[in-house]
């Protein structure tokens, strides 16, 4: 209920909306209040007061023109809703994907994609039909009945009690609708999506059912998966939908009493004609708000649903900006980077990623990082390149502390390698130029050719004007590395990191990934997180890590000698 | 259309006549309330004798009553149809699914394409609930309405008719015509966001690291507002949906009076109907309210329906029903090709497996080598050459009784949302807990599974979310455990299991259980390559190298450095 609330608080930022909403809910009181009032004249004039139509016309004129009002203001109503809900919907997914580049890849892949596209895409739909159709009918459920409450009050006070005798269950319809109502739509969907759950299970396990010989008892299975559900759903059905009873039984018996007591009245000669049509007339639209927002109501609890995982994200704060006054300085050349104790825990986890590792990555050099996986090698990388902040300890470039760049500066001297590259949707050269868009054709030229990409481009349809789009024309693993390489050479950042796959390539291509690399490493500070013994033996300086910290830096020979850790863990890698 | 939901009937014949009945009492109810309620003021207004009136009463009385018990019925029979109807729903799509599926899914690669089957499936419910039951309700309540107008004047009744159908055919009809265009528009739009969200949350380091992320914000800020732009264009017509039906139904009535006055002052109709005429003609209109609702729903299920009747043409089921019976024979491929839409996996292919022999297929991943074993299991076709076991073509045998000699181990193991009993019972419907356990010990699972709440009994959730990636694998060797198959297939079966993990299960499904049987082994990890009687190394498509290991070692060919390759890499 408090993300409903929240919601609500939301819209309240632009009270005329609300306003706006409220206000043509009484219009429309007072236009069926109206046109209510012409109907009852008009039917009493012809029925007992002997009238014609020439009579009629400017009653039946009124009666037109409330009819017209009626529905202009119920036009201008859902207009004005959805309005205001399209841009309270825009604005939220604005802010929500604002948030999500925001908070970084550390923090984003910690997630299920799929999780955060529904939570981006179909929540804030859901955010909007709350808005545009929850909001509006609640607004008349308070207003209309309220107002015409007092109508039938001031014309007759027995009939005005008995509506009024069926307000203090008004509040009891809220909390069935909101109770009962609500435990039967979470009933009835849970029941319905763990039915298609079931049968998208067989769907996807259908080769390994027709391996056993079993997909022709699948039918029965589903027919007894079914069956089942709809047995104990039907079960809390029965006992759900009195809620609707109620509500129609309560709708329905006081217009009978209302029409019964008018017509005893009526016999009596205590009353008039005119007021008691008017009256029976008003009592269905007494209720009718109520009905609409029955049907409202899984909006409101979908928006709800959504709006919670909407703010959970919202409300994770974001990393702090840099405000250091002395002027940021990003290196031009190959730098040092000093790690000076460093520690950090991801959250929700009982021991540091990365504690109290030390180090110095040697500038102009090859740095090689090893160390079994789980010992915190990308935790370090993802420190380098600010996408985390350390816990404690801090990260010097040069003599400078990494905590005073801003990040996004500081990426701008680092050219990364990944170990599955992504290729966006576009075209080969769209994908190489995002690492420098204004670079000339030559340099791109160049790139693809110091990165062996040249042959590849030269197998692809239209060359590097080949789009990687859904039709994908799919790049080999070792095709994929050398296109992230021409990025690399493209954007000739003076820092390299480059995370080698840890499944091999086909040889050929494994040949041409080394070669363009050591063409990339020279003059550069290099840091690779490295699988390959050719690797290894290539770099100036090994850092063995284990269990998040740096246990041992050197060469290899060093380092084989050392008899440590590293020695056996590079023989027994052999296999 | 409404003789899609004609089956439901058929099966449920009374439960669907009495949801009908219900629905049309519930507006009948409704229309009858109001009715005779004016009717009871009007004729008190005259000051009959109160005894005269009671019949009147009495029906007010069950007008009343009778609405929410009608409602009450129609919700719960209802829903309850409904959810026979998905049951039928499954059954049938299942039914025609079954023999095409495996074969549909290699070739397309698709990964959301059953989920977009099992959706479209969820909408076709709709058809009932939503567009049959609420039109078929309109149609006969009309008919009713008018029917009864009639008595009292055929222009009355022609006119409300006019009303009636405007509100609830042509306006609807007229509006989904006018938003069929924006539907796709917002579709498209919304799919475009949600790609380019998709690979920008996926590509979001690369992205940060090319100093990109801005602009890809900018740009999903872009699509954003342009979905929104084509949402604002529509969102009048919503608006004006209401203010049509409000109209429609109120000038109905505003009508109905203009032609009753002239007859109630020449007497054609009695004074004391007046006020009858107007709240009838006025409620007939529930009626037609979900009309909007229903032309919707028909236009989404009818599209659902078409993307599920398009898979039954293109992949017309292998009729063969030649049985094979068990015992190792030799398997030859001979001139075997095989090529996608947009190239060739494989080409020219020929060897023989020996009953009883070990052999590998080797080679660098995409290299084909998984479709040898799905033409081999007949989840695919060579498009040219013969595959045959024994002396009998492959093409022309019984799919069941080929896939029961083979055991396999696939790369992907799919475990049910069910037991681990019946996850495993599925190689061997009849087995003990001994069989099952056993398997399990071979698997290298049983401690794992004897640490579960309910042991073999336990639910592994969607997916089998209780199971990492090497568990599940796992489970996949524990069901070949269990299944008896002269021939055996392996397909990278320990590619998700770490690496100490995987040499202790290739070690031990190696010495043990396997002995004597023919097996194939499908692998890009050149591991105890020296126990296997024949090595064959795909590339792209073609066999380049075969032999055994130890000859192909001093060939110094393409098997040779991928052994050089592998020695390479080290063990993190």
């Amino acid at each position: 209920m408090s993300q409903t609330r929240r919601l609500l608080k939301d819209a309240d930022r632009s009270a005329g909306w609300l306003a706006g909403l409220f206000l043509f809910a009484v219009g429309q009181t007072v236009c069926i209040a109206g046109q209510m009032v012409q109907l009852s004249r008009v039917v009493n004039g012809v029925f007992l007061q002997g009238w014609n139509l020439s009579d009629c016309l400017s009653h039946l004129a009124w009666l037109g023109g409330w009819i017209i009002a009626r529905g202009l203001i119920a036009y201008a109503q859902s207009t004005l809703a959805q309005q205001g809900a399209l841009r309270f919907k825009t604005g939220l997914r604005h802010r929500l994907m604002t948030h999500f580049v925001a908070l970084g890849p550390a923090r984003i892949h910690q997630e299920r994609t799929g999780d955060i596209i529904a939570t981006a895409i179909n929540g804030p739909e859901k955010v909007e039909a709350f808005y545009a159709r929850y909001i509006p009918r609640a607004i008349q459920t308070v207003v209309i009945p309220i107002l015409l409450a007092l109508f039938v009050l001031h014309l007759d006070l027995l009939s005005g009690f008995i509506l009024l005798a069926t307000a203090p269950l008004i509040p009891m319809f809220m909390v069935l609708i909101g109770g009962l109502a609500k435990q039967r739509t979470e009933k009835q969907w849970a029941a319905l999506s763990r039915m298609s759950a079931h049968f998208l299970d067989v769907l996807q396990g259908i080769t390994t059912l027709k391996l056993f010989g079993r997909s022709k008892d699948q039918e029965t299975e589903i027919r007894r998966i079914a069956k089942r559900y709809r047995i104990t759903t039907m079960g809390v059905l029965k006992v759900a939908f009195v809620s609707g009873l109620v509500l129609e039984l309560a709708a329905s018996l006081s217009t009978a009493i209302v029409a019964v007591q008018i017509g005893v009245r009526l016999v009596e000669g205590h009353m008039a004609f005119q007021p008691g049509l008017l009256i029976l007339l008003l009592t269905p639209e007494f209720y009718l708000p109520f009905r609409h927002l029955g049907t409202e109501h899984h909006a409101s609890m979908e928006g709800g649903e959504a709006a919670k995982r909407i703010y959970a994200w919202l409300d994770e704060p974001l990393p702090i900006p840099v405000h250091s006054t002395s002027p940021t300085t990003i290196p031009d050349a190959p730098c040092a980077i000093r790690l000076d104790d460093i520690s950090f825990r991801y959250p929700g986890r009982d021991m540091d990623a990365v504690a109290h590792c030390s180090c110095v990555i040697e500038a102009g050099k090859i740095n090689a990082l090893v160390g079994p996986s789980g010992s915190g090698k990308s935790t370090l990388l993802q420190l380098i390149c600010k996408h985390i902040e350390p816990a404690s300890g801090s990260i010097w470039i040069n003599d400078q502390r990494l905590a005073n760049i801003e990040g996004e500066i500081w990426r701008q001297s680092i050219a990364w390698v990944g170990q599955h590259p992504t290729l966006f949707y576009g075209t080969i050269l769209d994908n190489i130029k995002m690492a420098r868009p204004n670079a000339s054709k030559a340099d791109v030229e160049e790139a693809v050719h110091h990165a062996e990409f040249e042959e590849v481009a030269q197998a692809l349809p239209h060359g590097l004007n080949t789009s990687l789009g859904e039709q994908a024309w799919r790049l080999s693993g070792g095709e994929r590395q050398r296109l992230a390489l021409a990025r690399a050479f493209l954007k000739n950042a003076p820092l390299l990191i480059m995370d080698e796959p840890t499944a091999h390539l086909d040889p050929d291509s494994e040949e041409k990934v080394a070669l363009a690399f050591e063409r990339l490493a020279k003059e550069r500070t290099v840091i690779v997180v490295a699988h390959r013994l050719r690797s290894v033996y290539r770099a100036d300086i090994i850092h063995v890590m284990q269990q998040g910290r740096i246990v041992a830096s050197g060469s290899h020979d060093e380092l084989t000698q050392s008899e440590g850790y590293y020695a056996r863990w590079v023989h027994g890698g052999l296999s | 259309m409404i003789t899609r939901v004609l089956p439901l009937v058929r099966a449920h014949p009374g439960q669907s006549a009495l949801a009908f009945l219900a629905a049309i009492g519930t507006i009948a109810a409704g229309i009858g309330l109001m009715s005779s309620s004016s009717y009871l003021i009007s004729w008190a207004a005259l000051r009959p004798p109160i005894l005269d009136m009671m019949l009147v009463i009495v029906a007010v009385r069950f007008f009343a009553l009778s609405r929410a018990a009608c409602r009450y019925a129609e919700r719960l029979l209802s829903h309850d149809l409904t959810f026979k109807w998905l049951m039928l729903l499954r059954v049938r799509v299942y039914r025609m699914l079954e023999p095409l599926l495996p074969n549909m899914l290699l070739t397309k690669r698709s990964g959301d394409l059953l989920g977009r089957m099992s959706s479209d499936v969820d909408m076709l419910q709709n058809d009932y609930l939503r567009v049959a039951l609420p039109a078929l309700t309109a149609f006969f309540i009309v008919g009713m309405t008018v029917a009864l107008l009639h008595i009292f004047s055929p222009w009355l009744a022609w006119a409300t008719f006019i009303f009636l159908f405007l509100d609830g055919v042509a306006l609807p009809w007229w509006n989904r015509r006018y938003a069929k265009g924006w539907g796709r528009d917002h579709a498209e739009r919304q799919s475009a966001l949600s790609a380019k969200l998709v690979e920008t949350i996926q590509g979001l380091r690369e992205l940060s690291m090319l100093n990109s992320d801005t602009k890809a914000l900018h740009d999903l800020c872009r699509l954003n507002d342009e979905m929104t732009a084509i949402q604002k264009r529509y969102a009048t017509t919503t608006g004006l949906q209401e203010a049509y039906h409000l109209w429609c139904a109120h000038g109905s009535m505003l009508a109905a009076l203009t032609i009753s006055i002239p007859l109630v002052v020449r007497g054609d109709i009695p004074g004391i109907f007046l006020a009858l005429i107007a709240l009838a003609v006025m409620t007939s209109f529930e009626a037609v309210q979900a009309m909007g609702a229903a032309f919707l729903f028909h236009e989404q299920t009818t599209t659902a329906a078409q993307q599920i009747a398009e898979f039954e043409s293109p992949y017309p089921p292998a009729k063969s029903s030649i049985h094979v019976t068990g015992g190792a024979k030799d398997i030859t491929f001979k001139n075997v090709s095989l090529e996608y839409d947009n190239g060739p996996v494989l080409q020219h292919i020929s060897f023989t497996w020996k009953a009883g022999e070990r052999i590998a297929l080797v080679g660098p991943s995409g290299g084909g080598k998984s479709s040898v074993a799905h033409m081999l299991l007949k989840f695919q076709e060579p498009t040219a050459g013969v595959i045959s076991i024994g002396d009998q073509c492959l093409a022309q045998a019984n799919e069941h009784d080929v896939r029961m000699l083979f055991s396999v181990i696939p790369q992907h193991v799919h475990v049910f949302n069910d037991t681990v009993r019946a996850n495993l019972c599925l190689a061997q419907p009849d087995a003990d807990d001994q069989a099952l356990w056993h398997a399990l010990e071979m698997a290298d699972l049983a401690t794992m599974v004897r640490q579960l709440p309910d042991g073999l009994d336990t639910f592994l959730g969607e997916q089998g979310a209780r199971f990492s990636g090497g568990e599940r694998q796992r489970l996949g060797v524990a069901r070949v455990w269990l299944k008896k198959a002269p021939y055996c297939i392996w397909d990278e079966p320990t590619a998700h299991i770490d690496p100490i993990s995987a040499k202790q299960i290739m070690q031990r499904l190696l010495q043990s259980g396997h002995q004597g049987k023919s097996l194939l082994w499908i692998t890009h990890q050149l591991v105890a390559m020296d126990q296997m009687d024949h090595i064959y190394v795909l590339h792209k498509g073609q066999i380049v190298e075969s032999g055994l290991h130890g000859d192909l070692l001093s060939r110094n060919g393409y098997y040779a450095r991928m052994v050089r390759l592998q020695n390479q890499m080290l063990r993190t």
